[in-house]
């Protein structure tokens, strides 16, 4: 399997989601935590959406919540256990519908394919419905490139398009800017000035991307799911734009991983079920699109021609690793990001990637390499919250510790982290040695504390760990279980 | 890259050799419907709950009431010319082909007399539901919109259209429809009823 390639063009939306590797998350995280509205914005949005999905989900489906999560978590490792059975048949299925199939082995086999439909069609307007596949293989800047005028449709997308940023959400792209940002940059690109309120916003917009519309001539959308049975590529959005993008234009493209395929339609219908009660809360998206082939005689609109590509770029190889095939199980819903800590306090575009949040720090490591992103397994506090939200069961904070102990076999642990534990196993090593080190540091780290107990700047090694956030001071006697009584024998109390 | 190719790379993955034959797939999941509706007339009292609920308008007619009720509403069984005249067309009407009371959703079928404009592009949409049509689950819809064959798009509508995307706050009508209207249909001649 080849490298990555490096993307095509240097705008600065590219250099967010694609930064120079190792990529090194510090000085982003410390732009984050600088960076008060963001902080607001994320955490709030997020906090929200979390709750919502508790809430929504307990109440469709009560005490059997886990259970449905589980059973789809199955369903899904199942397809990944026999990828080659299901894809064969959505292949044979979607091209006796009249769906031209293509495979590609990279991102730029992908490019090189959607630009290749675009030419041989003849076609110059591109309206696109927002896809991370599609972020993943920076194709707007390759349809661009070639010649194809092309305009991200959702709402999220289209700001972020305008003002040359990335999206830092999977679900909520812009989650990360505000009305305000928005409205300086329809002022900016559009040149019409709206209040900044939401509403109004939006309907600048929908005046702006229907003409876009009307006039494509392309559709590039990505996929959530692929039906195997019936060949059928399915579309999940909100807004309308994915409607309209597979309604007007006479060739629609959708590109989608290899693992988005599930076997049937009441295996569809299970995984939808969970889909938007996990990202937003709602029953389902307002659209559930479900697109089997292109326009038939007599209909008046739809594409005349259907493609899907269906994208490697890394996947067989996370497939071919027992240790992380589960994570390509993921249906892409946000509830991850919505639920992790870490997440919540920094925001999307510390990852350095198309995927944040814990799944990304999972995945983009696997698909661009741990070398590329050694610091991603790190953004992370185990507390599994990333699991217990997972509608597909996800073991994430497994994954993590997975790739930091890759990290320690191939050697690549920083010497502070290295120096650290080496310190922690002798420390921890003998009950004297814990002991006079408990004591040193009580004494010290009290002497520091201000009056409410919490330490603003510990001294030495400590130090980098109060820069970003207080310590809270030891008690004034440390807890010391009972020593076990002198044998040993097993459950005297 | 040939499908073949891709094949090979993920069997190799897989740790399988080419050619060799798959297990069948487990039977789907299968659970208990929550709270199941056996009864037609609950059913359909549901569906209008759950559709409003997603902000969905409803309207329960009498079939002898339906023509006067769609033409209050501006709808018109007049058919495009062509697909790009449904961005022009104010109220697009189509019928639903199921609608699915656990969510509130109206399904719709792409066919030669039912372009997908008119539930898309339009600034309201106006569904007709047939109370027979009404089926409990999203599962059981997908069901019967596979009976024959898939359509070209089998649209699943649950509300109207929307976004949260700035600062998530939610506004309606931002590329679909931002007025869905289900005119729900009672075979039998009887009052109108409010939903």
């Amino acid at each position: 399997m080849t490298a990555p390639l490096p993307p095509p063009s240097p705008r600065r939306a590219r250099e967010i989601l694609f930064p120079i590797v190792p990529y090194q998350a510090a000085p982003r995280i410390a732009a984050a935590l600088a960076d008060e509205r963001l902080r607001a914005a994320v955490a709030s949005a997020t906090t929200l959406k979390d709750r919502t999905r508790v809430e929504t989900l307990a109440r469709t489906f009560g005490p059997e919540v886990d259970a449905r999560r589980e059973a789809a978590g199955r369903l899904r490792r199942h397809v990944l256990d026999h990828l080659d059975h299901y894809l064969a048949r959505f292949a044979a299925a979607a091209t006796a519908n009249g769906t031209t199939v293509h495979v590609a082995r990279d991102a730029a086999e992908a490019r090189e394919i959607v630009v290749r439909i675009a030419r041989e069609a003849g076609v110059t307007r591109c309206v696109k419905a927002k896809s991370m596949v599609t972020e993943e293989i920076a194709l707007l800047d390759a349809l661009v490139a070639a010649g194809v005028d092309t305009v991200e449709t959702d709402l999220g997308e289209y700001v972020l398009q305008l003002a040359d940023d990335a999206p830092s959400h999977i679900v909520t792209p812009m989650i990360h800017k505000s009305r305000h940002d928005a409205a300086a940059a329809f002022s900016a690109a559009l040149g019409v000035e709206a209040p900044p309120e939401p509403e109004a916003l939006t309907r600048v917009a929908r005046a702006s991307l229907r003409e876009a519309f009307r006039r494509a001539d392309l559709g590039v959308t990505g996929a959530n799911f692929l039906v195997a049975d019936t060949g059928t590529v399915v579309l999940c959005t909100n807004e309308g734009n994915g409607r309209l993008t597979t309604t007007t234009p006479r060739v629609h493209v959708a590109v989608a991983g290899i693992e988005k395929v599930v076997p049937d339609l009441p295996a569809l219908a299970s995984l939808l079920e969970l889909l938007a009660r996990s990202s937003t809360g709602q029953p389902l998206t307002v659209y559930t699109s479900l697109l089997t082939g292109p326009r038939r005689a007599g209909e008046l609109d739809g594409p005349a021609e259907s493609h899907v590509v269906l994208l490697d770029n890394g996947r067989t190889r996370i497939l071919a690793d027992p240790r992380f095939r589960e994570a390509l199980a993921c249906i892409r819903c946000g509830a991850c990001l919505n639920a992790c800590p870490v997440y919540r306090a920094v925001g999307g575009h510390a990852y350095g990637s198309v995927y944040p949040g814990p799944i990304g720090a999972v995945v983009t490591p696997l698909l661009r390499g741990l070398d590329a992103y050694p610091d991603l397994p790190h953004l992370t506090t185990l507390c599994g919250a990333c699991q217990a939200a997972c509608p597909v069961d996800i073991d994430l904070p497994r994954m993590l510790v997975a790739l930091k102990e890759e990290q320690r076999a191939r050697g690549v642990v920083p010497w502070r982290e290295r120096l650290a534990q080496r310190v922690a196993r002798f420390v921890l090593g003998g009950r004297l040695r814990f002991r006079l080190a408990r004591f040193v540091l009580r004494k010290v780290l009290r002497r520091r504390a201000d009056a409410d107990g919490f330490v603003d700047r510990a001294p030495s090694a400590l130090g980098r760990w109060t820069r970003t956030r207080s310590l809270r001071a030891p008690a004034a006697k440390p807890f010391s279980p009972p020593r076990p009584p002198k044998g040993g024998a097993d459950g005297a109390r | 890259m040939e499908l073949a190719d891709l094949l090979a790379s993920v069997r190799a993955a897989l740790g399988r050799d080419l050619g060799a034959s798959t297990p069948a797939p487990p039977a789907s999941p299968a659970f208990a419907v929550p709270a199941p509706v056996t009864d037609r007339a609950a059913l359909v009292d549901r569906f209008c709950e759950r559709a409003a609920a997603v902000g969905v308008e409803i309207r329960r007619v009498a079939e002898a009431e339906l023509d006067a009720t769609l033409a209050a509403l501006g709808a018109s069984r007049a058919p495009l010319v062509d697909g790009a005249a449904a961005y022009d067309r104010e109220v697009g009407l189509t019928d639903a082909a199921w609608a699915i009371a656990e969510t509130g959703s109206v399904v719709v079928a792409a066919a030669p007399d039912a372009p997908r404009g008119l539930s898309a592009a339009t600034l309201v949409h106006v569904a007709v539901v047939r109370e027979a049509d009404v089926v409990q689950t999203l599962a059981e819809a997908l069901a019967r919109g596979a009976e024959g064959g898939l359509p070209s798009a089998l649209t699943v509508v649950t509300g109207p259209s929307k976004t949260a995307d700035i600062e998530g706050i939610i506004v309606t009508g931002v590329h679909g429809p931002g007025r869905v209207v289900a005119v729900v249909v009672s075979p039998g001649a009887g009052a109108t009823r409010a939903g």
